[in-house]
């Protein structure tokens, strides 16, 4: 039998090390997003200009 | 109730084997010197063995049926080799709820039942001792547990079949009255004069099959009333672990945050970019006012953004220097007065060691007007561009716009602020959302799993009496 415990606590402090790095510099969705969306217009521009 | 005896095994001398006074068929007793009660499998004749007459408690004339355990089967459970020798079918009045019990016995052990309700067991031991409230009270406390009242039923014997250390006989009534606290069951049987308790813990199937590898047993259906719950033990850890978790997480994207500088950067503000309008192969272009002008003089008038509206294109602006002293995240927030028309603005930002360009693109388009006497608007005039883990080093911006909208002198009025080291609380909605979606999943199992158990029973699982249960009672009462 699986000790769920123990893979959920594994799971939950990888989890909130992410958090803490993400945190500590700076990474996140909305400027993920914000970095996709400008990858994206300028790919269009490129595109739309040549 | 002082009166009633709890459970004392009648010391009696009955016989081992005799025959039927009925039929005349051979009956062997498996408990000599303690059944009182046998029946006949011939002919379902129940005779009172401790009487040297072989008195016929109940005259009957059909054959026994197979019950799912034949009687003299042997099994061993817990530990123990018990032999069946005798089975009870209960009945709820008025209902068509019914379960089996067996009961078992052992030389040396004395007697068990193992009680049988859609496919689910559960094996009782008689206690000699009464237990404050039982049958009255919704709570009970025994060996420091909380047991909650189940069901209470007025039950009548069904069938009998094989011999039993009591006078039993079919059409026999009593109340009942179960309480659980899994996989612990107690359940009291009161007659006027006498009150049998029992306490018993739940059997798993494979367990009866195991122990019993030759009989019918019925495929167990929904949940059994005392049935532990599968997500028991581990599921309230892990229940406990999220909420933990959680609280950490809250608390670390807390402390992280206030330690962030949250600065604004660069304020860009009254500085308007000169746009200017695009060539255009229109020919009346030219002679026509420029499309999309917020301003226009007296008489003047003020087109609508049309296919034919030609293109601003702006003069980049490039920002003072700054630094960043540390991978941070930015955001940019920028607002025009842009009415009924458009602005795009491509924003990079460059490292001047590097050279390395972090492009952004903020679109804002703001229209408003009425139609049929509502007034309607879509868009803003603003927007917000994150940019994460931009590294440290010595940065400016570069802002290039384009609109169909400018002022008359060519302008389009714009602010912009970057600030740097801001809390992107976004991170800790889907760190909760990982954290707790397992505890979630787990809860809503032993809710679907306490729902199923519950109902079964005409009670809650705070010991009321549920709804619909207590509506027919008024109604009947009434």
């Amino acid at each position: 039998m699986k000790n769920y415990p123990v893979i959920f606590v594994l799971f939950c402090l990888a989890t909130i090390g992410a958090l803490g790095a993400a945190d500590m510099f700076g990474y996140g969705i909305a400027g993920w997003m914000g970095s996709n969306s400008a990858r994206s217009a300028s790919r269009f521009a490129s595109h739309y200009h040549k | 109730m002082t009166d009633r005896t709890f459970g004392q095994r009648p010391a009696v001398q009955s016989v081992g084997a005799f025959q039927c006074p009925t039929c005349g068929g051979p009956i062997a007793l498996r408990a000599v010197g303690i059944s009182v009660t046998a029946v006949c499998r011939q002919c379902s004749t129940v005779i009172d063995t401790a009487n040297p007459n072989l008195r016929v408690i109940q005259a009957a004339n059909k054959k026994a049926f197979d019950t799912d355990i034949a009687i003299g089967t042997r099994g061993e459970l817990f530990g123990t080799m018990w032999e069946v020798i005798g089975y009870v079918r209960k009945w709820v009045k008025g209902t068509v709820y019914a379960w089996d019990e067996y009961l078992l016995f052992n030389p040396w052990e004395g007697f068990r039942f193992l009680s049988q309700s859609n496919g689910h067991w559960t094996f009782f031991k008689r206690l000699n001792r009464a237990i404050e409230g039982i049958g009255r009270n919704t709570k009970l406390t025994y060996d420091d547990q909380t047991y909650t009242v189940f069901n209470k039923d007025r039950v009548f014997v069904d069938a009998v079949q094989g011999e039993f250390y009591w006078r039993v006989k079919t059409g026999d009534e009593s109340d009942a009255t179960d309480y659980i606290c899994p996989p612990y069951m107690l359940s009291s049987e009161s007659t006027d004069d006498e009150i049998n308790i029992t306490h018993g813990v739940y059997v798993e199937p494979n367990l009866i099959k195991k122990a019993f590898p030759y009989a019918r047993l019925v495929t167990p259906s929904g949940v059994g009333a005392c049935q532990p719950s599968p997500h028991g033990s581990q599921g309230d850890t892990i229940v406990r672990l999220g909420a933990i978790a959680a609280g950490v997480a809250i608390v670390l994207h807390l402390a992280i945050s206030g330690g962030l500088p949250n600065k604004s950067v660069i304020e860009v503000t009254g500085h308007p970019i000169q746009v200017m309008p695009l060539p255009t192969s229109t020919p009346s272009a030219s002679t026509q006012p420029a499309g999309g002008a917020m301003w226009s003089l007296p008489g003047e008038t003020q087109t609508a953004p049309t296919a034919q509206t030609p293109q601003t294109d702006g003069q980049p602006v490039v920002t003072e220097s700054f630094t960043l002293p540390r991978m941070t995240n930015i955001r940019l927030d920028t607002a025009t007065q842009i009415d009924n028309g458009w602005a795009d603005f491509d924003l990079t930002l460059i490292n001047e060691t590097t050279q390395a360009t972090y492009p952004m693109h903020e679109s804002v388009s703001y229209y408003h007007g009425l139609d049929d006497g509502e007034s309607w608007h879509e868009g803003h005039n603003a927007a917000r561009t994150w940019l994460s883990s931009v590294p440290a080093g010595r940065y400016h911006l570069v802002i290039d716009a384009e609109t169909d909208q400018f002022s008359k002198d060519g302008q389009l009025p714009f602010s912009l602020t970057l600030r740097r080291g801001l809390t992107e609380w976004s991170n800790l909605w889907i760190a909760l959302l990982l954290i707790l979606i397992y505890p979630g999943i787990v809860l809503f199992r032993q809710w679907s799993f306490e729902s199923q158990r519950w109902s079964n029973s005409d009670f809650k699982p705070d010991g009321s009496r549920a709804a619909s249960i207590d509506s027919s009672e008024t109604e009947s009462d009434e």
